[in-house]
Parts: structure tokens; C-alpha cells; sequence
């Protein structure tokens, strides 16, 4: 029952005490707690709360103060500490936010200063590569003005060769013209020399056909002698009709046939004569070879006396040595004896050799 | 300040009762006058007028209060501009050094665009 009863007692307690707080609040006048919540949210503030601290401490200690305070103070009392923690608070304020601000333009004036520095090393920078890009146009100048100089003289070395070319071109053609010059004089000889030997070929085919014509007229003129043509000349062959057996005088016709030969060798005395005499087998040969002599020589003497030349003439006998028919027979025999006239062509240009 | 001011106040005060409440109004006043004009060199006509009306109002209320011998009075509304005064001070040095971050701030800025152009231009 005791216990029901204090039971009751402290519901009724707290019931009250709910009923007090909620009537009558007992907490700093509201203007305080403005104070209070100013200073709280400017010490949270990150540019006052580090800057002012020890004006913080002082407008909470004010503050502090008048919190306590604020019921026992008369109305004017309050109310001037109430506006002088109010300015207090506000001092912190603003020294906080000066200091803020000092300390952020010494940042800024450093930062600046830093920039400055920066600024004037990119201008020096800049100064710096525009002096090396106006060097490297120094230097592409002079290149070129090297290069200009390089043409230059290459142009007049070319000229140079170029005269050189022309001085040689010219002796070329110097020595061409005094070549051309020379095979003119050697073709103009060559041509005379070819006229020449055109000349002698037909000189030489002049005195060929000449001595043919000379060669046909005399073996025209000795037709009726039987004369033959051999590789020793004409060769005309005497029978019995000069001589008698084992005689060399002439007989007196003889002379017939002889005369003609007489007048053949006269008109044509580029010719020369050999005369052979031949026998046949009877007798010695040595007697034939005398008796062959003799009758050559009896021609050559005809001959003479008909007014040939005695150094156009010979004479030789052969004997019986070189018969042209058989001994056997009466008829063979009348042929090997005979006188043998080898008329010679007697060509002027083949005797110089 | 209020310590050393109310030793002073007792000690002033011995000669005569009567006297003391005149000197301690004169002395808070003399010091409400040094603030304000400690804020007006500190160029807040410029730069903290509102405060400065502020404390010149709360320091004429106090000369007014002077005119009529009302000590008491004079004493706390002189208190109170010399509060004004000071913190009519503090904001002129804040405003002050607010403008000067704050230009610095757009010369910086101006600069680093300066830097960044022709960093990007070259």
C-alpha cells in the first residue's frame, strides 16, 4: 500500500514535472539562444571558426554569462548585455572573416607573384625561341644564299666548260674538215689512180688486142705457109720444097715460099724468129745435127738479104732428135725433114721483165 | 577594460561619492569617442557606414544623456557605441580585406587565363 501509494505519488511527479516543461520553459531567453546558434554555426564556419578564436571565447563567455543571467537581470540590464554580447559576437565575425580574407590575398599575392614569374619565364621562354627561330631563319638564309652561290659558280664553271666544249668541238670539226680534206685529196687520187690503171688496162687492152690484130694480119699472111698456132708462137714448117736430100743451099723455088715469109716479118716487126732445122734418121746424127745447122743458117741468110733485122733472127739445128713422124717410111721420113720457123710475138712490155 | 575602469572609478571616487558617477561617465565616453573615431580613420565612412551611423547614433545618445547628468546612462550608452565603434571597425578592416582578396582574386584569375593562352598558343 505503501508502496501503491508512492507509486502514485511519483506519476503525479513526473505528470507535473511534464506539465512544468512544456508550460513554463526554464531555458535561455530566446534571444540568447539566437546568440548561441550564431556562435556555433561561426565556429563550424571554416573561414571564422580558426580565425577568431579567441574572440569566439570571449563572446561566449559574454554569451555564457548572460544565459545564466538572463532570468535574475532587470529589463534595461538585460537588454544592454544582451546588445553588447550581440556586438560581440558580431566583432568575432568580422575579425574572423579579415583574417580569412588576409590570409586568402597573401595566398592570391603569392599566387600572383608565382604566375608573374611564370608569365615572364614563358615570355622569356617565347624570347628565347623567337631569337632561335630568327637564328634558324639567319641560318636557312645563308644556306640559301650559299646555295644561290653554289649555282652561281656551278654556272660558271658550266660556261666555262661549255666554251671549252665549244673550243673542243671546234678543233673536232677542225680536224674533221682537214680529214675530210685529206680523204678528198685520197679519193681524188684514188680516183686518179683508177683512171690511170683505166687507162693502162686500156692501154694494155689496146696493145692486147693490138698485138691479136697483129697475130690474125700475120697468120692471115702466112695462111698459104700452113702456119700454126702453138704455145710457142706461129710456128711455120718448110718440107722438102727449100732443100735438096743431103744439100743445105736453097733451091731456087724456094724462094717463093720464103719471100712470103720475108714480107710477113716486114710488116710486122715487133716479131721475132727462131728458126730450127730437122732431119730424119739416116745418116749419124752428128752429121745430121751439122746438116741441120746448116740449113738453118741458109734460111737466116735468106732472111737477111731480104732486109729482117739479123738481131730478130736465130738459128739452131736439131738433127734427127725431135722427129714428128715415123722414120720407118719413105713418107714419115720426107716430114721429120724440114726447117722449123717459130714466129714469136714479140710484145715490148714482156721483155722489160 | 571594465575592471581596470571601475578600480579607477572607486579610486576617483574616494575623494567624494558625488563626483565619482561624472568621471566614470566622462572616462567611458572619452573611450566611446576614441573608438568611433578610431573606426573612421580606419576609413569606414567608406566602407562600414551602416556601423558607423550605428555607433555615432549610440555615441550622441550618450553625449545627449552627458547634457542632462543622467552618469549612468552615459556611462553604459557610451559602452555600448564603443562597442559600436570597434566593431565598426572590425568590419571596415573585413570589408576591406574582402575587396582586396577579391580583386586579387580577378587579377589571379585574368593572369592564369593570360598564362593558359599563351601556354596553349605557343
Amino acid at each position: 500500500m505503501n508502496r501503491n501509494l508512492f507509486k502514485v505519488a511519483a506519476l503525479l511527479a513526473c505528470a507535473l514535472l511534464i506539465s512544468a516543461c512544456a508550460s513554463t520553459p526554464k531555458g535561455p531567453p530566446s534571444e540568447v539562444v539566437r546568440l548561441q546558434m550564431q556562435l556555433d554555426s561561426m565556429r563550424a564556419d571554416s573561414r571564422i571558426g580558426p580565425y577568431a578564436d579567441i574572440e569566439l571565447r570571449e563572446a561566449q563567455r559574454v554569451v555564457d554569462a548572460l544565459a545564466t543571467d538572463a532570468r535574475r537581470l532587470r529589463k534595461d540590464d538585460y537588454d544592454y548585455r544582451l546588445y553588447m554580447a550581440d556586438r560581440l559576437v558580431q566583432i568575432a565575425e568580422a575579425e574572423g572573416l579579415a583574417r580569412h580574407a588576409g590570409e586568402r590575398t597573401e595566398a592570391l599575392s603569392r599566387e600572383r607573384e608565382h604566375m608573374l614569374i611564370r608569365a615572364r619565364e614563358a615570355e622569356a621562354d617565347r624570347a628565347r625561341r623567337d631569337a632561335r627561330s630568327a637564328q634558324a631563319m639567319a641560318e636557312a638564309e645563308r644556306l640559301r644564299a650559299e646555295q644561290e652561290r653554289h649555282r652561281a659558280e656551278l654556272g660558271r664553271s658550266e660556261a666555262v666548260r661549255a666554251r671549252d666544249e665549244a673550243r673542243d668541238a671546234q678543233a673536232m670539226a677542225e680536224a674533221e674538215r682537214l680529214r675530210a680534206e685529206e680523204e678528198r685529196l685520197l679519193a681524188q687520187r684514188a680516183r686518179a689512180d683508177a683512171e690511170q690503171k683505166q687507162l693502162e688496162a686500156q692501154r694494155a687492152r689496146e696493145e692486147a688486142e693490138h698485138a691479136q690484130r697483129q697475130l690474125q694480119s700475120l697468120q692471115a699472111q702466112l695462111a698459104d705457109l700452113e702456119a700454126r698456132q702453138t704455145d710457142r708462137g706461129l710456128v711455120v714448117t718448110l718440107g722438102d720444097v727449100l732443100f735438096e736430100v743431103d744439100r743445105s743451099e736453097l733451091k731456087p723455088g724456094a724462094a717463093r715460099n720464103l719471100d712470103k715469109l720475108v714480107a710477113a716479118l716486114t710488116d710486122h716487126p715487133q716479131t721475132r724468129v727462131e728458126i730450127e732445122g730437122h732431119t730424119d734418121s739416116t745418116g749419124s746424127p752428128e752429121y745430121n745435127l751439122g746438116l741441120s745447122e746448116r740449113r738453118a743458117n741458109a734460111v737466116r741468110a735468106y732472111l737477111i738479104g731480104g732486109g729482117i733485122d739479123p738481131a730478130r733472127l736465130s738459128a739452131r739445128g736439131l738433127g734427127l732428135d725431135f722427129p714428128v713422124a715415123t722414120n720407118a717410111t719413105a713418107e714419115g721420113r720426107q716430114q721429120n725433114r724440114r726447117v722449123e720457123i717459130v714466129i714469136e710475138q714479140h710484145d715490148p712490155r714482156i721483155s722489160q721483165h | 577594460m571594465r575592471i581596470t575602469a571601475t578600480v579607477m572609478a572607486v579610486l576617483l571616487a574616494l575623494p567624494g561619492a558625488a563626483l565619482a558617477g561624472r568621471q566614470d561617465a566622462e572616462i567611458a565616453l572619452t573611450e566611446a569617442r576614441a573608438s568611433v573615431g578610431a573606426a573612421q580613420r580606419a576609413g569606414a565612412v567608406e566602407l562600414a557606414g551602416i556601423e558607423l551611423k550605428t555607433a555615432r547614433d549610440m555615441l550622441a545618445r550618450a553625449e545627449a544623456s552627458m547634457e542632462r547628468r543622467r552618469w549612468d546612462d552615459v556611462e553604459r550608452e557610451a559602452s555600448m557605441a564603443r562597442a559600436d565603434g570597434r566593431l565598426a571597425e572590425a568590419r571596415t578592416r573585413q570589408y576591406r580585406a574582402e575587396r582586396s582578396a577579391a580583386e586579387l582574386e580577378a587579377a589571379v584569375e585574368t593572369l592564369r587565363r593570360e598564362l593558359q593562352r599563351q601556354g596553349g598558343g605557343s
